[in-house]
């Protein structure tokens, strides 16, 4: 059960977490499209998952490629896998 | 994220069990919950469509978003924002309302007929997923109906002060109001039992974010299980609470299943609008509820549309009934979806360039 600490960021419209998205893969930078955590948020958009080691230059990132972001959030996760993460371990 | 997928699948399982029940209790058969006739039985409840087999204030809806009400004010979650394209927000409430009853309820009543057998459902569910899957191309190519802001808490609060009036209408039952005393709207679980549930309903919904349709559009867009969990564990659970208690009932196939009819293309049909609509507006009938509970004043403006949809609906005599779709419905149905295209076309937004100047 070790900690690892990730970055999530989140959008106003989900045009722009798929931009992210595309652009993101683009330039080989890791990011995982996921709803945003119910602790964030009560809302059901989209939010992005990117590295932490990523999370200073994102700023950049989004601003050099056009894409207007909410906020960035760094939570700690669990790296534990429950069995429904094993059961769906192939959509990851 | 993994804490959410647990406490998705446990709320649609509960919303599952607490249809059984309310048919148990009552409510007509395969509607122990559908938030479109929920909202229409209130519309003709209050007398805005005349429809006498449909007229009840039904306190399940009520319950659901005052739910969400309370539990948001709790959590400091409740906050009045909205103006993001509120009209025509209420237009598309018209049109999922149209294209809910030409196919005889929303898409959480579409699972709940299907977990008691109706093969009807499964075409509408299919019409459903294609309507959010054309939702999603909009998406992806740049569609939104704005960014919602923050606003004064009246314009928030006044769906549930509006849906306490309600309840106070139907408690007191003045003689202005209408019940009916034969069909759908005279079948319901007692009165305190419904509000309840809704409550309770509402405040799990809120908190778990439970919606149909973004479940599926995650599916499509993001390739996320999430959201969809639930929508499984609702069709799962109802499934094993008819066949244990209410089995007598359970009835696989097309022909004479409960307030539904057999004609396949407008059952696909209706619930693609619905599926459309849904897609473009961020949640389904249910969801949008939910919403107007915790001050969406945008979600507010979709349900008056859906209550005056109903209305329409039965006005205008474009409501399906058992025996089918009326002429009225199809072409409604039809004008509906194209007027939803054009909303969907003309929201697609070219990208602020000025951001980064």
């Amino acid at each position: 059960m070790e900690k690892q600490k990730i970055c999530v960021l989140t959008f106003n419209t989900t045009n722009y977490a798929l931009d992210f998205e595309k652009k993101a893969k683009e330039e080989g930078i890791y990011t995982r499209l996921m709803p945003v955590p119910r602790n964030l948020s009560a809302s059901c958009g989209t939010a992005a998952e990117i590295d932490y080691s990523f999370k200073d230059s994102i700023e950049e990132f989004c601003r050099s490629n056009n894409i207007e972001f909410d906020r960035i959030y760094e939570l700690d996760v669990k790296k534990k896998e429950s069995i429904i993460d094993k059961l769906f371990k192939k959509r990851r | 994220m993994k804490e959410n997928r647990i406490g998705i699948a446990i709320a649609g399982g509960i919303i599952g069990i607490a249809a059984v029940i309310l048919v148990l209790m009552g409510n007509p058969l395969n509607m122990g919950f559908c938030i479109a006739c929920f909202w229409r039985d209130l519309a003709g409840g209050i007398g805005l469509h005349r429809a006498e087999v449909v007229q009840y204030i039904r306190p399940e809806v009520i319950g659901l978003l005052l739910g969400s009400f309370i539990i948001s004010s709790i959590k400091g979650e409740f906050k009045s924002k909205g103006g993001s394209s509120t009209m025509t927000r209420f237009f598309m409430g018209v049109f999922m309302m149209i294209g809910a009853l030409v196919f005889l309820g929303c898409p959480l009543r579409a699972i709940l007929r299907l977990s008691n057998g109706d093969l009807n459902a499964l075409i509408g569910l299919i019409g459903f997923t294609f309507g959010i899957f054309i939702g999603t191309l909009f998406i992806r190519r740049g569609f939104s109906l704005g960014k919602k802001v923050e606003q004064d808490i009246i314009s928030g609060i006044s769906m549930p002060v509006l849906m306490f009036f309600f309840l106070v209408l139907l408690l007191v039952a003045p003689s202005f109001i209408f019940f009916s005393v034969e069909g759908p709207g005279s079948m319901h679980a007692p009165i305190f039992l419904s509000l309840a549930i809704g409550l309770i309903i509402g405040a799990i919904a809120q908190r778990v974010r439970f919606c149909t349709s973004g479940g599926i559009r995650d599916l499509f867009l993001i390739k996320n299980m999430t959201l969809f969990i639930g929508v499984i564990a609702v069709f799962l659970m109802s499934l094993i609470g008819n066949l244990i208690f209410n089995f007598e009932n359970f009835n696989l196939g097309f022909s004479d299943q409960p307030i539904a009819h057999t004609e396949h293309i407008w059952n696909f049909i209706g619930l693609m609008l619905v599926g459309l609509s849904s897609s473009l507006l961020g949640g389904c009938p249910l969801r949008q509820t939910i919403l107007a509970g915790t001050g969406d004043f945008d979600s507010a403006s979709v349900v008056l549309g859906m209550i005056v949809g109903a209305a329409i609906c039965h006005n205008f005599n474009l409501a399906a009934s058992p025996k089918g779709v009326p002429l009225n419905g199809k072409v409604a149905v039809l004008i509906a979806i194209a007027i939803t295209i054009i909303i969907g076309l003309v929201g697609i937004r070219k990208k602020k360039t000025d951001f980064s100047r």
